[in-house]
């Protein structure tokens, strides 16, 4: 099984001719598991335990319902900024490389 | 083209920031009339006349910049108005209201698909040159039987969306104009279709985004002055925890003096009551895929000159970062409306003392007490009078308010003054009547095939835009006849259309992006087996729920005959009399059904959890049994004429 298909053909004039703003041109995106699997546990796992997580309190918060009402989409967009920075970088040394 | 970029961040910015200040100024002319002493009823048409106004303004806008291109942060500010939407702006806070803990499902759910979008769909996308889903199922599943599906899911769901947006619409004007809901909702359906005229079938996606200031101010405003006020902590987010704890010691107190009734109470920060663990993560997983799909659907996700992973992915952050910031204000507006009501239990309040946003919401049939629409004090008196169990005091069972109309009646609840609902109704109703043109929009592209590039707007005839304009008002009006019998609430058939768009087409999107393998063939069969499955599923359970509910049993092995007050709601529909009682029975069976129905425990919301296996197993079978035939076409260089492909 090989993942990846949609991209065109990277040797592509126009794709150089399109790319050239960033003036390099681009890997294929890859696919971010670690973000996934981070996104996953927080939207799906986390949910399951609010109950336990109420019988904390944080800054005055029953921690269980803090973390379905505000925690949980907090964390999902920390995990959409450390992907996207991480992925932005690579992709930027990828293009030196080549 | 460097001058063009910056005259259009220019006007965007001018824009954005202009019409947030031109409503609330439009708002406080006309709280000033009030004081002097204008009629209501006319202060409330002309909040209805601003939301319009606003809603035309962004039409023509989109229109005037149709093609062109806005930043990452103002691509992301329109992302985020298109992902809630106005239905889920108006349902979200009612749903955390009523079903407490679990109604926050849907919250998690739309923040979770973006950040789907941002991870896997909108680099991949950008990079392939698509700027829409069904621009890039022609490029990657070639055949006219592949573009028919797609577009066959694609006007289901859309429509579904249309609904619940033409709901909300209906409510708002409801409650506005002093219109009966139907009424209210025919108007919205012609308001609707004329945005949609005024834009046209490309307008600038980005526009979108002109709303969300407004919307942020009209939400938050209110919040940040309860939250000053009651608690000395402008944050809202952090100042709502103390209400929390309000709201959980009142509920105990009305428990102990038997004010609650503890079978029909739902606890606000107790998870799993409204809904079983399953069903919650069912809800998460449907809305998460669905909204990761809805800006693909919609079109205009990123720059189609700019074939960038980087870009989009800064875009699709930016929505996601909106929308977290938006998200997280509803579970605020909802725990104050609660303590509000439950304040109002809890102090023993007379019937003759209760407020008037009570009768007001009570006369639009959106608020009952004693199980009769709370239309002015006697009427109250003598239903509450009537009930068997009645104690002379109000329990917080007997008064039911609709969830839908919890965010508009949540400043007056809070006693604001209202100003406060003005905003909230001309940014709701603006936001509701605009992102309207989005699902509208997209089916009429899919239905004349336009979605792959056949009617780009410059070459659009005027032929052409008769029948694209024809075709909306179709789908409009089919949209506003089903809105107007209010089929469910509004967060339920907004979270039936999101379904739809996840079953329908998250597989094969994510196939085309990810997975050479996947063929047209494939991808054909995991759009009509997701989709199967869904309607099976929601028609069943709605249209069909006796006859779904005595079927269950030979799938899921539970059902109709283990239950006894099923057998003898049947019994009593058979045996009734033809007429009155008859209807009445049937109806009475017809909801426990409804309420029964589910393969597995997985109620209707949560069908995610079945068609989403379902498409994905379709998919992939299919694929790996057909050969790849489009090995080829994903070898051709695409050109950046392609690329603009349903942009």
């Amino acid at each position: 099984m090989r993942w990846g298909c949609a991209v065109p053909d990277q040797s592509s004039p126009e794709r150089d001719a399109v790319d050239g703003a960033h003036g390099a041109r681009e890997r294929p995106a890859r696919l971010p598991v670690v973000a996934l699997v981070a996104g996953a546990i927080l939207a799906f796992a986390v949910p399951r335990f609010v109950q336990p997580l109420n019988l904390v309190d944080v800054l005055a918060f029953p921690f269980g319902y803090y973390m379905a009402a505000q925690g949980i989409l907090i964390g999902l967009l920390i995990v959409g900024i450390i992907s996207a920075r991480w992925h932005n970088r690579r992709e930027g040394r990828d293009a030196k490389v080549s | 083209m460097v001058r063009d970029v910056l005259a259009l961040r220019r006007v965007t910015r001018i824009a954005f920031a202009g019409l947030a200040l031109a409503a609330v100024l439009g708002v406080a002319g006309l709280v000033f009339l009030a004081q002097l002493g204008i009629p209501a009823t006319l202060i409330d048409g002309g909040y209805w006349t601003l939301g319009v106004l606003v809603a035309a303004f962004i039409a023509v806008g989109a229109h005037r910049y149709r093609g062109t291109v806005g930043s990452a942060v103002v691509s992301g500010l329109a992302g985020a108005t298109t992902v809630v939407s106005g239905a889920f702006v108006l349902a979200l806070t009612g749903a955390i209201f009523s079903w407490g803990h679990d109604g926050l499902a849907f919250a998690i759910g739309l923040g979770a698909g973006c950040l789907l979008l941002q991870l896997v769909i909108a680099p991949r996308m950008a990079q392939a040159g698509a700027t829409s889903l069904a621009g890039l199922f022609a490029m990657r599943f070639p055949g006219r039987l592949a573009g028919m599906t797609c577009a066959g899911v694609v006007v289901l769901a859309m429509l579904t969306l249309l609904v619940a947006e033409l709901m909300a619409a209906g409510l708002i004007g409801a409650r506005v104009l002093g219109l009966s809901y139907a009424s209210a909702t025919a108007v919205a359906a012609v308001v609707v279709l004329a945005c949609f005229a005024l834009r046209g079938f490309h307008g600038a996606a980005w526009a979108n985004g002109a709303l969300f200031p407004l919307l942020l101010i009209a939400l938050a405003v209110p919040l940040v002055i309860l939250s000053a006020i009651w608690y000395g902590v402008p944050l809202p987010q952090i100042a709502y925890a103390n209400a929390l704890w309000q709201v959980q010691g009142l509920e105990e107190m009305l428990l102990e003096q038997d004010l609650a009734d503890p079978a029909f109470m739902r606890p606000m920060l107790t998870p799993f009551v409204a809904l079983t663990p399953v069903n919650f993560l069912g809800i998460v997983l449907g809305l998460a895929a669905g909204a990761a799909v809805v800006p693909t659907v919609l079109g205009g996700l990123s720059p189609p000159l700019e074939r960038s992973a980087r870009s989009a992915r800064s875009a699709a952050l930016w929505t996601l970062g909106f929308v977290v910031l938006l998200l997280t204000l509803f579970p605020v507006a909802a725990a104050y409306a609660k303590l509000s009501l439950a304040t109002l239990v809890a102090d023993r309040t007379p019937i003759a003392e209760l407020p008037g946003w009570v009768f007001t919401y009570g006369r639009l049939g959106l608020l009952q007490i004693c199980e009769r629409a709370a239309t002015d004090v006697e009427s109250v008196i003598a239903a509450c009078a009537a009930l068997p169990d009645g104690t002379g005091a109000l329990a917080l069972h007997d008064i039911a308010i609709d969830p839908d109309a919890v965010l508009l009646a949540m400043p007056e609840m809070t006693g604001l003054s209202g100003g406060a609902f003005g905003l909230l109704a001309v940014a709701v109703l603006a936001v509701v009547l605009t992102t309207a043109s989005g699902p509208l929009g997209a089916a009429v592209r899919a239905l004349t095939g336009d979605g792959r590039g056949a009617m780009l707007e410059a070459a659009a005839s005027r032929r052409q835009y008769a029948l694209g304009l024809a075709l909306g008002a179709l789908l409009v009006g089919v949209a506003a006849a089903v809105a107007s019998r209010h089929p469910a609430g509004v967060i339920e058939v907004g979270a039936w259309a999101l379904t739809l768009t996840a079953a329908g087409l998250f597989p094969a999107l994510f196939a085309a992006l990810w997975w050479r393998r996947a063929t047209a063939a494939g991808a054909i069969a995991g759009m009509l087996a997701g989709l199967a499955v869904v309607l099976v599923y929601l028609v069943g359970t709605q249209q069909f729920p006796v006859q779904f509910y005595e079927a269950q049993e030979a799938i899921s092995g539970s059902g109709a005959s283990g239950d006894e007050y099923f057998v003898e709601l049947k019994e009593a529909w058979l045996e009734a009399a033809p007429g009155e009682m008859k209807d009445i029975a049937r109806a009475a069976l017809d909801a426990h059904a409804r309420s029964a129905s589910s393969l597995w425990g997985i109620g209707n919301l949560a069908a995610a959890l079945l068609a989403l296996p379902a498409g994905i197993f379709a998919l992939v079978t299919v694929s790996l049994l057909t050969r790849a035939r489009s090995v080829s076409a994903e070898a051709e260089p695409i050109s950046p004429q392609r690329a603009n492909l349903g942009a």
